[in-house]
């Protein structure tokens, strides 16, 4: 067996997390965000030369690549998408620009949506001048009540040419029902418009990347599909290009928002949009369940975001399914992840709007010009630069060595920002520490508490470069007692990567009234529900098939978007069966949406005399690739851990009245059974564990830490 | 293995093939092209065009975009002359560069460089290496202050800021190494940085990180240092390579040379001395001779300064050849 590499791109850094066999190592580079590629393979040849292998040596034996990327994200964020025309049904033009309610505020943090006098709506990806009409009208139902005429679309396609627009979304009224009229205009630019004449133009139907009802939402998921895919593609292939010159010829999975990755040409540029973390959850899921946490908030606290999602009773149960990519509202179907711009590189900064009230982020410096203490040319003082300050980074030994940091620097520059407020470097590193803490154990209280579920239950998994350094102030402040430090919790996405299988989704809408409150009776045209998951599951065989799988190979899940009577919103329910042949099965998926209704809202909200509908079939598809399991042990130890005792040095704690001589320890040498009591500091090639007084760190015989609070 | 693969293998001190070689072309190139410097600085069209062609005419390893120490001070506001065709032009005697923050892109020539540098890379940076040379922050303080000691702590760290977007416009066009060049005879050398030693380690600290962030190398170009002043120097700034313009060196100089390479983990220029036929050579066999017996690992050849326009193109021809045979 070969070697399974697999790469999470962050703001600040890339992480690379190699399994082979039983075995793994791991490291972590500097994201170039001026080109990913260069950081990526740079990261290559590190794991190459920490396993004693030339790079060439080192892909020849790979047998695949996840990678989670951040290109669509940097695309959106830099506003460095192409130019765009957007063709609708005419009279609707102007509904992407009227949005909804909340365009005004989706994406932003709280703190800017409070801040009335500048909000403002976010400058569209397709300015109102590329956006055109064309006459043509599909009903509810699907029926064509005016067809499409072809000179009315050339003239507008040769308005968008003229004006320079170098791709199309198509998004029509009701065409996730019927798409014929969006397949047909598809047709007309590709008679018009050959390749050969203007090169490759994208065309996005909004009935291919999102069959669901919803005009405004379809539409901008099509949009930021298209949007982010020229970008996307040109870089992915140069690096697959890059990586066949270096002798690579196997696949490159790309990782997506549901859990899931696949091969790049059957990977849609927006369903990788939010990856990174997703793929960290789902890695801390199998990792929590596998060693008997089956309530966990997942943690990923690197340079730049700190990322919170839940696993409850060992599984990922929230998805959003109307998830914000950058500042536009979608209706992709992502696993639910909380981010807020709070890491390592986040920068302090104090409010002239709230008295100078020092804040933390949501700003960070990444990792150009990254903290002061990395001596790249930034002065503003960070996360990092305060932990140096107190000494819980050990600046010599930061990312194992390799980069070493500057203190005087980190020192400067929390002398600088402390001047005004009358603080020392000491008291404003401790104060940044204190207001991160705090933002990010805020952050996960809410997430747990606002879904009905008890903190203290429970356990805080401290992934991330900078998790496991903040990871007892973050759970003090979530009111939760125990933490997890697995052994690659820096690289919490790249390792996750490792564990995820090849999913791909296919929904779509069709009103199914499976209990008809009125009559009483159930939906029996078993036929026509069925035919709707035989063509998601087509579609789904066409898709495995050019992976390169045999369709023995699949298996599949199918969930429904379910409602009562009237209701607004729908619940998604996993459906007990794929195909329905009698009463007694569409039974059986009522109860189970009544079941799944009663425990998130309550039985009593339960109303399935107001009838039973399905809105949206979503159909998942799995694929089982090889897993990193965590098994190595080593013979157990004592409770003493002297042997991985490698220093100490002076360290500031806040409850101990200020610096105080700290061991420190080195995490490889420590063994199973081995007992920490802070305050002490744990470093690691790539983190460094920070264990608050009234803590105590123990090593479990798989080699992950779990922290507890002494008085729980 | 290409060039550009051979070079980045040199600078991590992997090379298992013959040495590369990196010489310093800038107004040869501009006579190569037929096009007078002062012309050609100022176009990245003809700029472009020379050195693509000097190096397909010459077949050398590594393309430096430019070999001019005067580019920053320009920038600071300094006058330039242009004495003939195709020398590399000088700063004016009286010419005062004024002490504050400049932005390079405000400046005649940086910018035809660095659109230069990106058009070298596409054009042929899948091949040979792509190299960035800058004036060494020692040396261009000095410049600014004409010598004047009690100027330096406001000039240093102007230089270093200067550099540092420099640095940053050189990596984000992903260069394969950065050199800098400390104009300064050896002999002073050690002592200018030491008689400021904190604001310029600073500065070259900072240089050296940015520079490793772009994933590339840098390098100090140093003149006619003391082999014994190498240990101490590596301790102040750690580069990841000296060249040593200057040195004439025998099997234990180079011997020498080696060791430093293998213990400071750094890469090694070796000059060859191009304006020199007679001594070309006789300094080319025995280095060759040296590295023929063992491995390259982390020595490469330079041209001991820029190489003068007027040199035989037949010299030139001819150390090609025995190079890439080798």
């Amino acid at each position: 067996m070969g070697y399974i590499v697999n790469v999470d791109v962050g703001g600040t850094f890339m992480d690379f997390f190699v399994a082979k066999g039983g075995d793994y190592l791991t490291t972590k580079v500097p994201t170039t965000a001026y080109e990913l590629g260069v950081g990526f393979v740079r990261g290559l040849e590190e794991c190459a030369e920490k396993d004693g292998k030339t790079l060439e040596q080192f892909l020849a034996e790979t047998d695949v690549i996840k990678y989670c990327t951040t290109i669509g994200t940097n695309i959106l964020i830099e506003h460095t998408g192409p130019k765009l025309g957007l063709i609708t049904t005419r009279g609707f033009e102007d509904t992407i620009f009227i949005g909804r309610g909340r365009q005004w505020a989706d994406g932003l943090q709280l703190a800017d949506v409070q801040d009335v006098t500048t909000i403002a709506k976010p400058e569209p990806l397709i300015p109102r001048k590329l956006v055109v009409g064309i006459r043509e009208r599909i009903d509810y139902a699907g029926n064509v009540v005016m067809p499409l005429v072809k000179e009315d679309v050339l003239e507008q396609l040769r308005y968008l040419v003229d004006k320079g627009v170098r791709g199309f979304v198509v998004s029509l009224l009701w065409s996730f029902v019927n798409p014929v009229h969006e397949r047909q205009i598809r047709a007309i630019i590709e008679e018009e418009f050959p390749e050969v004449y203007l090169g490759n133009m994208p065309i996005i139907l909004s009935s291919e990347i999102s069959p669901k009802e919803g005009e405004y939402v379809r539409t901008m998921t099509a949009i930021v599909n298209a949007y982010i895919h020229i970008g996307f593609v040109e870089q992915i292939s140069a690096l697959c290009s890059d990586l066949l010159d270096k002798g690579y010829k196997k696949p490159l999975l790309l990782c997506d928002n549901v859990g899931g990755c696949a091969k790049v040409a059957r990977t849609k540029a927006i369903a990788t949009y939010g990856a990174s973390p997703v793929s960290g959850l789902c890695g801390a899921a199998r990792l929590c369940t596998s060693v008997g946490l089956p309530n966990v908030v997942f943690c990923d606290t690197g340079g730049t975001s700190f990322d919170v999602g839940l696993i409850t009773d060992g599984s990922i149960t929230h998805y959003d399914l109307y998830p914000t990519v950058d500042r536009w509202r979608t209706q992709l179907t992502a696993i639910k992840i909380t981010s807020i711009g709070a890491g390592g590189g986040s920068i302090a900064w104090l409010n002239p709007l709230l008295g100078n009230r020092l804040e933390v982020g949501p700003s960070s410096a990444r990792s150009m010009p990254g903290p002061a203490c990395y001596d790249l040319g930034g002065e503003n003082a960070t996360v990092t630069d305060a932990d140096v300050v107190l000494g819980y980074v050990n600046p010599d030994y930061f990312n194992g060595g390799k980069f070493r940091l500057n203190k005087e620097k980190a020192v400067n520059a929390l002398k600088d920002l402390g001047k005004k407020s009358g603080w020392d470097e000491v008291t404003t590193a401790m104060m940044i520490k204190k207001v991160i803490d705090a933002r990010m154990g805020q952050e996960i209280f809410k997430e747990v508490a606002l879904k009905g579920y008890e903190p203290s239950d429970f356990t805080v998994f401290a992934g991330g470069g900078a998790g496991p350094g903040h990871c007892c102030g973050v759970a003090a402040a979530g009111d939760m007692s125990k933490i997890i430090v697995p052994p690659m919790s820096s690289v919490a996405g790249a390792y996750g990567a490792s564990t995820l299988d090849v999913v791909h989704t296919y929904e779509k809408s069709r009103n199914t009234r499976l209990f008809d409150y009125a009559k009483g009776t159930y939906f029996n045209d078993y036929a026509w529900f069925n035919s709707i998951v035989e063509e998601l599951r087509e579609l789904a065989i066409k898709d495995i098939v050019l992976e390169g799988f045999k369709e023995a190979q699949a298996t599949f899940r199918l969930e429904l978007e379910m409602r009562y009577g009237m209701q607004w919103r729908y619940t998604p329910v996993e459906s007990p069966l794929l195909l329905v042949h009698s009463e007694e099965d569409v039974k059986a998926i009522c109860d189970r949406f009544t079941e799944e209704f009663s425990r998130m809202y309550s039985p009593e909200a339960a109303f399935p005399q107001g009838g039973v509908e399905v809105e949206t079939y979503r159909l998942f598809v799995y694929l089982k690739l090889p897993h990193f399991e965590l098994t190595r042990t080593r013979s157990v130890g004592t409770k003493s851990a002297g042997d991985a005792l490698k220093g100490q040095r002076e360290a500031y704690w806040e409850k101990l009245g200020g610096y105080k001589n700290t061991s420190i320890y080195q995490w490889d040498l420590l063994k199973g059974g081995n007992l920490i009591e802070g305050p002490a500091v744990i470093e690691s090639d790539n983190t460094t564990v920070v264990i608050e007084p009234g803590w105590t760190f123990s090593m479990a015989p798989e080699l992950y830490g779990i922290i507890s609070h002494n008085h729980h | 293995m290409n060039s550009k693969t051979a070079f980045r293998n040199t600078f991590k001190l992997l090379n298992g093939e013959r040495p590369v070689y990196v010489p310093f072309v800038y107004g040869l190139a501009a006579r190569i092209s037929q096009v007078p410097l002062e012309e050609m600085v100022m176009d990245a069209s003809y700029y472009t065009g020379a050195l693509e062609e000097a190096c397909g005419l010459l077949r050398y390893d590594g393309i430096v975009t430019g070999y001019d120490a005067t580019l920053e001070a320009e920038a600071f506001g300094a006058e330039v002359e242009w004495p003939g065709d195709y020398a590399a032009p000088k700063l004016k005697p009286d010419s005062r560069p004024g002490l504050r923050e400049v932005d390079p892109a405000a400046s005649p020539r940086i910018p035809v460089l660095l659109e230069v540098t990106k058009r070298i890379g596409m054009s042929r940076g899948k091949d040979v290496a792509v190299i960035g040379v800058l004036t060494g922050p020692v040396f261009l303080a000095n410049l600014l202050t004409g010598g004047q000691d009690g100027a330096a702590m406001t000039a240093i760290p102007l230089a270093g800021n200067l550099l540092m977007k420099l640095v940053k416009s050189l990596g984000d066009l992903r260069v394969d190494a950065v050199f800098f060049r400390e104009d300064i005879p050896g002999a002073d050398y050690p002592g200018r940085l030491a008689a400021h030693q904190a604001p310029y380690t600073a500065v070259y600290n900072t240089l050296f990180n940015l520079v490793r962030h772009y994933n590339a190398f840098p390098a100090v170009i140093l003149k006619d240092i003391p082999l014994d002043d190498i240990t101490g120097l590596h301790k102040m700034i750690a580069p990841g390579g000296f060249i040593l313009l200057g040195q004439r060196l025998d099997d234990a100089g180079l011997a020498r040379v080696r060791e430093f390479s293998a213990s400071l983990k750094a890469a090694f220029g070796l000059p060859l001395p191009v304006a020199e036929p007679d001594l070309l050579t006789g300094q080319y066999d025995i280095i060759s001779r040296f590295i023929g017996g063992h491995k390259p690992t982390g020595l490469f050849y330079v041209s001991d300064g820029e190489i003068p326009e007027d040199t035989p193109l037949e010299t030139l021809h001819d150390l090609a050849a025995k190079i890439n045979r080798a």
